[in-house]
């Protein structure tokens, strides 16, 4: 990524970032006129809280997206297709059930937990140099697995309150989140992201192969490991706090990957800008909709994501020439 | 001596290998499918583990990390399979090379991307990678695969000219045994798993073909049921 290239994605994202807070600026301005105090208040607490959700979930998936894509050598690995939301969304319920969702640190580590899981258990059935094939059934078959278990949890559900709160929950949303909340995704998205970035000369050079990996002096088994854990650490504390979010880890890497010349490890930071970029751009989209209502933002990012999906799907079936 | 290694064993593919190289030498490794060639490579480079001693020029280079390593070796793999669409250029410098290594004409190639490039072009990018650093100890399996007659000449030339200059050495695994007849110092012949035989005397035992006018040809024998018209 050149100097310019990553000055113009801040300056976007910056941009986005304005926007979110300042956005729908009618009823903003009319509060501001009527009670200053107020106005402050529903940017502090509401409106600043979404937004640095936004950009931190969103650069939290691209850069995850980016450095499993990169560890399975496979540009349709990413946190939705691999489980690891699903599976985060799973052990988030479970604890939600023991101990009420008011608990967000309790509520991290079973997300976290739950991504872990997922991850390691895909690792087992699609092994570590994932044909594309293998990873997507082994995908599909872990988030069908947490996907049924978390139905079945809600089923189980304790009373009609958990239930509902849970189902909300999982629909994924950025609103009603509190700063602290925000810090119980950020402190750990931002170690993830600290920590991916000095694993990205080694995840550059897993591109050469895993063998050329290893006969320059890399430990494959261990960057493998360190990958997941972050990966679970960063997805799982985000899942944690705004429940499943879908695509922006799948489409936000491949886009960075155009912008570093194809390298998957120097791709992490780009995939984090724009991932950002666009989980603020998806949760604008859900309040300036003309709807009349607020629409859930997985639903936005899914409804661009998946035909992403699709055209990409299509574009390797015919690259591979079957 | 340049290179002293023994004691190498992975699990149930290669036993208690041991092998030196002097300054300037080109080792050329034969054997069957499956006699260990590329095991005694990855105990070499330190892949899937670190067995056994090494020496080279007073280091154990499988304990070094990936900056100070490719000065000391580097290993090309027999596959040609790159994940990712990166440019020649950009394969090369990752390998610790400089990207304006100047041989095998990789001119036009060097801003390509490696998906793109036929088989042949992509082997000779690959080699590029591990030539480039000049490594005291080159590594590689079967580097004349996918390449036309010209290139495989040109190839073990180059070799040759590297291991020339400088306390250098290579390892090559290769399966044309008249390109390891033809450019080896010296040629070490692997089956089942261990080092067998040095020289081209136990060929016809080990792989069963044997050279009739000038040409290598299966070996006759009575219970070999491959001879069999």
């Amino acid at each position: 990524m050149s100097a310019r290239t990553a000055l113009l994605l801040l300056l976007a994202l910056a941009g986005a970032l304005a926007l979110a807070i300042l956005l729908p600026l009618a009823p903003l301005r009319a509060l501001f006129a009527e009670d200053s105090d107020l106005a402050r208040l529903l940017l502090v607490e509401l409106r600043l809280p979404r937004a640095a959700l936004a950009l931190v979930y969103g650069a939290t998936l691209g850069a995850c997206g980016a450095a499993i894509q990169a560890l399975f050598a496979n540009p349709l690995a990413s946190p939705d297709l691999t489980g690891t939301t699903s599976g985060a969304a799973f052990g988030a319920v479970v604890t939600a059930y023991l101990l009420g969702f008011s608990a967000p640190l309790a509520l991290s580590i079973g997300a976290v937990a739950g991504a872990l899981g997922a991850l390691l258990l895909l690792l087992a059935l699609a092994g570590p140099k994932a044909e594309t094939a293998t990873l997507l059934l082994a995908g599909l078959a872990i988030s069908a697995l947490a996907g049924a278990l978390t139905t079945l949890a809600l089923a189980l559900a304790p009373s009609p309150f958990a239930f509902y709160d849970a189902y909300d929950w999982l629909m994924g949303s950025l609103i009603d989140r509190s700063l602290e909340q925000a810090a119980f995704a950020g402190v750990p998205a931002l170690v993830t992201f600290a920590l991916l970035l000095r694993l990205a000369p080694a995840l550059d050079r897993l591109a050469l192969g895993e063998e050329v990996a290893q006969s320059l002096g890399d430990n494959v088994a261990r960057l493998r490991l360190q990958v997941i854990c972050l990966t679970a650490l960063g997805v799982g504390a985000c899942v944690a706090i705004c429940g499943a979010i879908g695509f922006i880890g799948l489409v936000a890497p491949i886009f960075a990957r155009r912008l570093t010349r194809g390298h998957p490890g120097r791709a992490i930071v780009a995939a984090a800008m724009i991932g950002a970029l666009l989980l603020i751009a998806a949760d604008l989209i859900t309040r300036l909709a003309p709807l009349g209502r607020t629409l859930p933002i997985g639903v936005v990012t899914a409804l661009i994501g998946a035909p992403f999906f699709l055209w990409l799907v299509a574009h390797m079936r015919w690259r591979l020439g079957s | 001596m340049m290179l002293d290694a023994s004691g190498l064993s992975l699990p149930g593919r290669l036993y208690d290998a041991a092998l030196r190289i002097i300054a300037g030498e080109l080792v050329c490794l034969i054997g069957p499918n499956g006699s260990g060639k590329t095991s005694l490579l990855h105990a070499l480079a330190g892949i899937g583990g670190v067995p056994g001693t090494m020496n080279l020029e007073g280091v154990d280079p499988r304990r070094l990390g990936p900056a100070q390593r490719p000065a000391l070796l580097t290993y090309l793999p027999a596959t040609r399979d790159i994940p990712w669409p990166l440019t020649a250029r950009d394969l090369i410098a990752l390998g610790g090379g400089d990207a304006a290594f100047e041989t095998l004409e990789l001119a036009p190639l060097l801003d390509r991307r490696i998906d793109t490039l036929s088989t042949g072009e992509r082997s000779r990018v690959l080699i590029a990678r591990a030539l480039a650093p000049r490594p005291k100890l080159l590594l590689l399996d079967e580097p004349t695969a996918n390449l036309d007659p010209l290139w495989q000449i040109r190839l073990m030339e180059l070799v040759r000219a590297q291991v020339a200059q400088g306390p250098r050495g290579a390892l090559v695994a290769i399966h044309d045994l008249d390109l390891a007849e033809r450019y080896a110092d010296r040629v070490i012949v692997m089956d089942k798993g261990r080092i067998a035989a040095e020289g081209m005397d136990r060929v016809a035992e080990i792989f069963g073909v044997e050279r009739v006018d000038g040409r290598w040809e299966a070996v006759r024998t009575r219970a070999d049921p491959r001879s069999s018209p």
